[in-house]
């Protein structure tokens, strides 16, 4: 033990009372964030295009999509023989400590058909990234995690489009435990244009399949940190002569969420009227016909999930409903949380145990060519110390 | 060495005194209590033969809240029952070996690999190996396992293997043996008559 324990007791204290005063001013700008939200809704809509013309190219925030804004849906009927598929991915980030520089990525799938007697199909694949053209951008940089994450993210998409496509019966939603705009291309520039066009020309031509076979593609969101409809609705009730393009900064509800927002606008079971969002990123999504809305749902459990969709499935009500009902069943078992997501989560995971069994497999495996490759001075120092005595 | 028979899981640790199996369920029926099985040791020359003293599924928080819930999906009680138990664990205690020269009662001298298909050790192989009563010594020395419950359910497997018109002879024979192992300890003997007479043996 290496804390100071005397010293961190009183912090703790503090944390606590922090939290408790932050808890009553949140109440205090969530009353502020409400009465914004009716101004939104009594804004005529030509009012606010106005607004969303003048405001500048950076600004990120919700846009009205096709339904009225302060639209409430009620649970749709379930759908029969549903299909449901979940797919996430895991990985073991490249370590330039290690003894060797690799990284593997896992990716795994699971197909379940609602109300049907046999047991799900479920998938996993797991691929080790090891050559030198795999580990290098083309600049010669070594890769980072960003562009690990990117490869799984995309991996994850495919893995569903391949499900998606040997599904020959009854209606599919397939989920993704993730936001649907690869945000990871912003964070792995590195990789370079040329790399991060093929690998989000790929992404869209995997959502593409699922479009074309039929899908309901949705992306889950659980505890949601955006504040899109609050920015949108801070515009609605900012005079519109001062509305610029340095309006991308403002902040209105610092610390406030859209979750908390449409947990008291939204009764259990219902979803929010679906919303366009307005990113840099989106444009590019919106260029090949896949833009990205969205829209909360309140489930069981008190939970409001942020729940992403493409343009295609907020603009087709029979692809819309599938994912509202389908979510709701998906998560009558689970307290909140879409059980296709939580199995999906539980095939891919790479634990510690087994991180280090792959390290072990490649040490011995070198071993046997005679290549005896160490771990760097830093790594190993850990090791030595790591062993839960803690001498002062 | 005779071929194992349709193997019912692999091994996943091992001693010269038991091992332990992983078997998916979905691929076939579980193995029983009581039930003899066998599988190779390390030098390829001996086959180790145990027999079942525990089938272990472990839970999970999911698999709790599951449980607790009134009605279940039924995709998700099949997606639990087959894909997520995977997999079950059982364990058996070794009572003897067999090589070339035939069998032997007591511990093998190295124990099977790891990884190594067990089977069940059924038809001949089992009228054989339970010919003698013998591997009741090991069961009954065994500190760790219900000793009175498991030898009672290896003799109602031995007692099974036979032809109808034998069994009552063979038990009778084993019911002499057992009464000869434990003739110092008449409280265990009845606790073994008594388990095997609720398995109907």
């Amino acid at each position: 033990m290496s804390l100071d324990l005397p010293k961190l007791l009183p912090q703790v204290q503090q944390l606590s009372q922090s939290l408790l005063k932050q808890q009553a001013q949140r109440a205090q700008l969530l009353e502020r964030a409400l009465s914004a939200y009716q101004g939104l809704l009594a804004l005529p809509p030509e009012e606010l295009e106005t607004r969303l013309a003048r405001v500048g190219s950076r600004w990120t925030g919700a846009r009205p999509a096709q339904e009225s804004l302060g639209t409430s849906v009620a649970p749709p009927e379930p759908v029969p023989d549903l299909n449901v598929i979940g797919a996430d991915g895991s990985q073991i980030y490249p370590d330039r400590h290690a003894r060797v520089f690799f990284f593997l990525i896992n990716l795994a799938g699971i197909l379940i058909q609602h109300d049907c007697q046999s047991a799900p199909e479920t998938r996993t694949e797991s691929q080790l990234f090891f050559e030198p053209e795999q580990l290098r951008y083309e600049s010669d940089q070594p890769v980072e995690s960003a562009w690990v994450n990117l490869q799984r993210d995309l991996g994850e998409m495919m893995t569903l489009a391949d499900m998606c496509e040997e599904v020959h019966d009854g209606a599919v939603l397939a989920l993704l435990d993730n936001s649907l705009l690869l945000w990871m291309v912003l964070q792995a520039r590195a990789a370079g244009e040329r790399e991060l066009d093929r690998i989000l020309k790929a992404y869209f031509e995997a959502m593409n399949r699922l479009q074309t076979c039929g899908a309901a593609l949705a992306g889950i969101i659980d505890r949601p940190r955006s504040s899109n409809v609050l920015a949108l609705a801070a515009l609605a009730n900012q005079d519109v002569e001062t509305i610029g393009a340095d309006d991308s900064a403002r902040v209105p509800f610092p610390g406030l969420t859209d979750r908390e927002l449409f947990a008291h606008l939204l009764p259990e079971g219902h979803r929010s009227a679906c919303f366009d969002l307005i990113s840099p990123l989106n444009r590019d999504f919106h260029a090949v016909g896949q833009g990205i809305h969205f829209f909360y749902l309140h489930l069981p459990g008190n939970q409001i999930l942020r729940v992403e969709i493409p343009a295609w499935v907020a603009g087709d009500r029979a692809r819309l409903d599938r994912v509202h009902a389908g979510l709701l069943r998906e998560s009558l078992s689970t307290n909140g949380y879409p059980y296709a997501l939580i199995r999906a989560h539980e095939l891919a995971v790479v634990t510690q145990a087994e991180r280090l069994m792959v390290e072990e497999w490649i040490g011995r495996e070198l071993a046997t060519q005679g290549m005896l490759p160490t771990l760097s001075r830093k790594a190993f120092a850990k090791t030595q110390t790591s062993s839960g005595r803690r001498p002062r | 060495m005779p071929d194992p028979t349709g193997p019912i899981g692999r091994i996943t640790r091992c001693s010269t005194q038991s091992f332990t199996g992983a078997v998916r369920p979905s691929a076939l029926d579980l193995p029983a209590f009581g039930a003899f099985c066998q599988a190779q040791d390390q030098s390829g020359q001996v086959q180790v033969i145990g027999v079942i003293y525990d089938i272990r599924i472990e839970d999970d928080p999911l698999a709790r809240q599951m449980a607790a819930l009134e009605d279940l999906p039924s995709e998700q009680l099949a997606d639990a029952q087959q894909n997520r138990q995977a997999p079950i664990e059982f364990s058996a205690l070794t009572v003897g070996y067999r090589r070339a020269k035939g069998y032997s009662y007591s511990l093998p001298p190295q124990p099977p690999l790891t990884l190594a298909p067990v089977s069940l050790l059924e038809g001949e192989d089992l009228l054989q190996f339970t010919e003698k009563a013998s591997f009741a010594r090991l069961i009954l020395a065994s500190l760790n396992v219900p000793a009175e419950q498991l030898l009672a359910a290896a003799l109602r497997c031995a007692v099974q293997a036979r032809p109808e018109g034998e069994r009552d002879r063979y038990l009778m024979l084993s019911g002499r043996s057992i009464a000869r192992l434990l003739a110092g300890d008449l409280a265990r003997l009845e606790q073994v008559l008594g388990a095997l007479r609720e398995t109907g043996g």
